[in-house]
């Protein structure tokens, strides 16, 4: 019998199977994986945040108090760290004074960092009339340092950060880039830490003027600012501004705030930086 | 932020269609030539398939291909690190690799009536100490040609 070679009709070396749907099944379980170890870390982050000392508090700030967003800010004037001193020893518990950092920055914003950092950009200080308003907004951002707010965004940004930077696999420039970015941007707050701020502004209000007029103006301001970038036009007629507006006015009804006059921004000046 | 990513899926979508059309037009070849081929036999075995006084002359013939793997396929394979599991997109690499010098040694000697003692080796080429440096694998085919004396 003759025998007659022949190639095999299969390759049985190459695994069959498309290496796309391959690619699209591991990123989609990797990102699984990742997105779980952040949301697990948030949690453990949630918890943790509410005991972290005042010192450890003040390390962490002057630790943060080298990132480029608040090395550029300017610190605020005489009239506003007063304000903002008062609200501090008037209605809240803060054992460590804080200080109030211009940020040139036409958009209307306001942040507080760890430490008792508190930044307030040019955008919102032109935007408000009154020395309520910049009350209301002092006391918010109190109000935040004092619920230990900022430890949890920041927390929560230092674990999206070093997991970036694990998986992405990236030295500096995406992480670094990243890291900008999430040192502030993190700092959003869930609705609930929102209220709490916002009560505490009322009380800031409350304790420096003896009545609560000046919070709603405040949150005119954000609308304005929706107004004129589509991207967040529908903040206008955003439920969550309402319902913060509302909250305010039953409190005020329940606990008997009064409404009072506007006090103008004092000294005037002094403010446009 | 953006342009890193921008270049590192830039890089996929090259390597993917680029490293597809190559592999695929290499397999064709593969094929077309080893069917060309195909009467040359190439045995392992170390003994002679036939009597030793029949050899007219005999001569030592090696082949050696070099494949580099594309970005694609390296992502692939660093992805499978995490979940292990065979590594599919390495697997044409080493399969071409063999097969390719497997034909040049063979091409060497197109008037060979036998290859006995065939053995391939493989050997992973990336000196790079660096994460990005490049990885290749090159594949060794080498056996004893040998041509049957026609008169006998």
């Amino acid at each position: 019998m003759k025998y007659t070679p022949r190639l095999p009709e299969t390759n049985v070396n190459v695994s069959p199977g498309s290496p796309i749907k391959d690619l699209l099944l591991m990123l989609a379980a990797a990102s699984a994986i990742v997105v779980g170890i952040y949301v697990a870390l948030g949690f453990a982050v949630d918890k943790i945040a509410p005991h972290i000392s005042y010192e450890t508090e003040l390390a962490i700030g002057g630790f943060l108090g080298k990132h480029p967003i608040l090395k550029n800010a300017s610190p605020a004037p005489e009239a506003i760290q007063k304000l903002a001193e008062t609200i501090r020893t008037r209605s809240t518990d803060i054992p460590f004074p804080v200080t109030i950092s211009i940020r040139e920055d036409p958009q209307v914003n306001a942040f507080a960092v760890p430490g008792g950092q508190i930044v307030l950009t040019t955008g919102i200080l032109d935007a408000i009339e009154s020395e309520n308003e910049l009350a209301f907004i002092l006391g918010h951002e109190l109000g935040h340092i004092a619920h230990r707010d900022h430890l949890r965004g920041m927390g929560r940004g230092l674990v999206l950060l070093t997991l970036s930077s694990l998986v992405l696999d990236a030295g500096d420039s995406i992480g670094g880039s990243l890291g900008n970015m999430v040192v502030l941007t993190e700092l959003t707050f869930t609705r609930r830490q929102e209220t709490l701020a916002d009560e505490a502004g009322q009380d800031a209000l409350m304790s420096v003027f003896g009545h609560i007029t000046g919070a709603e103006q405040v949150f005119s301001h954000f609308a304005k600012r929706a107004e004129t970038n589509y991207l967040t036009r529908f903040a206008l007629s955003h439920p969550e501004t309402q319902s913060r507006i509302q909250h305010l006015r039953n409190r005020a009804k329940v606990e008997g705030f009064p409404a009072g006059p506007l006090t103008p921004l004092n000294p005037e000046p002094q403010l446009s930086v | 932020m953006f342009p890193d990513y921008y270049f590192f899926i830039i890089l996929l979508i090259v390597g993917y269609v680029v490293g597809t059309f190559f592999e695929r037009r290499h397999f064709r070849s593969l094929e077309q030539r080893e069917r060309a081929s195909i009467n040359l036999p190439m045995v392992c075995a170390k003994t002679l398939p036939f009597a030793p006084d029949k050899a007219e002359a005999v001569a030592v013939v090696s082949g050696s291909a070099v494949i580099s793997v594309d970005y694609f396929k390296r992502f692939l394979a660093w992805l499978k690190n995490f979940f292990g599991g065979r590594i599919k997109s390495y697997e044409t690499l080493l399969d071409r690799a063999r097969r390719e010098a497997l034909l040049r040694m063979k091409e060497q000697v197109p008037d060979a009536d036998y290859i006995v003692n065939v053995r391939i080796e493989t050997a992973s080429i990336s000196k790079s100490k660096k994460k990005n440096g490049v990885s290749c694998v090159e594949a060794v085919a080498y056996g004893t040609a040998v041509r049957l004396r026609k008169d006998v």
